[in-house]
């Protein structure tokens, strides 16, 4: 199983501790709905690039609704999710995934939540996903607070 | 609402679809029921194939609780600062 190291710089503070761990991703159409608008020649929104926070405390992978709107995907299902303000329905996309410093490209997933997670798209390195358990079941995964660094095994 | 007309359907057949497709992934566009399939990859590339780029609902027929936790976003620390 490979191994891939994520170092955060300490010299400018502790930034696993905060903002957290933090690894790039990148969002896309999911592959039959991009062969489907290829084939009727409407143009393929290209992919969004950010950032995806690890969240063990997540059951369910998040990214923000605004990217789905950019993207031009639409919702397949909604869910009951507990929220802040009560429970309240949150809608359910499709996306294609990658995470070019994991090595994962496309990675297809059906049942991602939408949520407003303050997605700007002004750059690259804009927080746009929580990565949940159904992407960590995949993992091995070693947050090394002492020595700031987290290890990704898949 | 997205999605009404088909989450109404769903929920008023969810019997008659339990009894047929337990543990299957469905998809409906409108009152039709495309078909049920093992996966919801295989569900949504279906509904693509049928249904192109029109909004079209893919969900599991089970009666698991489907209620989705997100305990940061729940109680609102994703942007905290202390």
């Amino acid at each position: 199983m490979p191994i891939f190291r994520f170092p955060y710089d300490q010299k400018e503070g502790n930034r696993l501790e905060r903002p957290g761990p933090l690894i790039p991703v990148v969002v896309s159409v999911p592959e039959a709905l991009e062969n489907f608008w290829a084939s009727s020649g409407r143009h393929v929104p290209a992919p969004i690039r950010g950032m995806a926070l690890i969240d063990t405390g997540a059951y369910a992978s998040a990214i923000d609704t605004a990217v789905f709107l950019a993207l031009q995907i639409q919702a397949i299902d909604r869910a009951p999710f507990a929220s802040a303000g009560g429970n309240a329905t949150s809608e359910i996309f499709p996306a294609n995934l990658s995470f070019p410093e994991l090595k994962i490209s496309k990675l297809e997933m059906e049942r991602v939540l939408g949520c407003p997670l303050g997605w700007t798209g002004k750059n690259d390195e804009d927080f746009l996903m929580l990565i949940g358990r159904d992407i960590l079941k995949n993992f091995l995964l070693v947050y090394d607070g002492v020595h700031g660094e987290l290890l990704i095994g898949h | 609402m997205a999605l009404e007309e088909e989450i109404e359907y769903f929920e008023r057949n969810k019997a008659k679809l339990l009894a047929d497709h337990r543990e299957k992934f469905v998809v409906i566009l409108g009152e039709r029921l495309l078909g049920a399939y093992d996966t919801v990859e295989n569900a949504y590339n279906a509904g693509i194939q049928a249904f192109g780029d029109r909004q079209f609902l893919v969900r599991k027929v089970t009666s698991a609780d489907q209620n989705l936790t997100n305990l940061a976003l729940m109680h609102g620390l994703i942007h905290a600062h202390l």
